[in-house]
């Protein structure tokens, strides 16, 4: 039986989380499989997508533990907050590549680029969050617990892989270069010329 | 510094996963400045000399 509108906000976090990590684990499949490595502010969109994770991975957690989801839906306020500054990132990252002759950064996803779609995406997780937060009730209904375990674990497993991925990208050095080629740390450590 | 700030997101949304709340909110608040300060400096500064 569907949940009643107003007990919503488990599912609203779910579904946030669950598109957060298939648009990071779009990224990475772009860089490991396509071998198109990341700019760094397509690596500060991944790590304020990273710290949006937080707001659903909190109140996944506490509906599945005690009946304080009344009282923890103020997590959705750490999604707004990074939602706001990947925003800016992407907005940013548009700007740049907005004139004409310029074919953008890196090989378009139906019709858009990557940055584009984060754009969209951070929109989504605004609008989200309002949705989740109008549509809770205390006594709201968790996830299964497969389900809140499952997505929590995925999203842990990609914010690790991404962490190593951009060590593995900058090396030693103080920042990512503006247009990565390369592996700088396995550079660095001598394993490639 | 991009590395450390992916560290320490994944640090934060680990911590939360075992219920450390405040150490994650403060990693939270660190990161996301960290974050927007090297938004910053890859906007303004002088590594866009071409500007």
């Amino acid at each position: 039986m569907m949940p009643r509108f107003t007990h919503w906000t488990p599912f609203v976090a779910g579904g946030q989380l669950l598109v957060v990590c298939l648009v990071l684990l779009g990224s990475l499949s772009y860089q490991f499989l396509l071998g198109e490595l990341p700019c760094p502010l397509c690596v500060l969109q991944r790590i304020t997508f990273l710290l949006a994770c937080l707001g659903p991975i909190g109140i996944l957690r506490q509906s599945a533990n005690s009946n304080r989801l009344a009282a923890d839906a103020r997590n959705f306020a750490f999604t707004i907050l990074a939602s706001l500054l990947g925003l800016a990132i992407s907005t940013r990252q548009i700007f740049l590549h907005i004139v004409p002759p310029d074919a953008g950064y890196g090989p378009p996803v139906i019709g858009f680029h990557l940055y584009t779609w984060a754009a969209i995406v951070f929109l989504s997780l605004f609008a989200s969050s309002a949705i989740g937060i109008l549509t809770l009730q205390a006594d709201s209904k968790p996830l299964p617990t497969i389900i809140n375990r499952g997505l929590i674990g995925v999203a842990l497993s990609i914010a690790v892989g991404i962490a190593f991925a951009t060590f593995a990208m900058e090396g030693f050095h103080f920042l990512l270069p503006d247009d990565p080629a390369r592996y700088e740390l396995f550079q660095q450590l001598g394993l490639t010329k | 510094m991009e590395s450390l700030l992916a560290f320490l997101a994944a640090a934060c949304l680990i911590f939360e996963c075992f219920g450390r709340r405040r150490l994650s909110g403060w990693l939270f608040a660190i990161t996301l400045l960290l974050s927007a300060f090297i938004f910053h400096l890859h906007t303004t500064s002088a590594l866009n000399l071409e500007f």
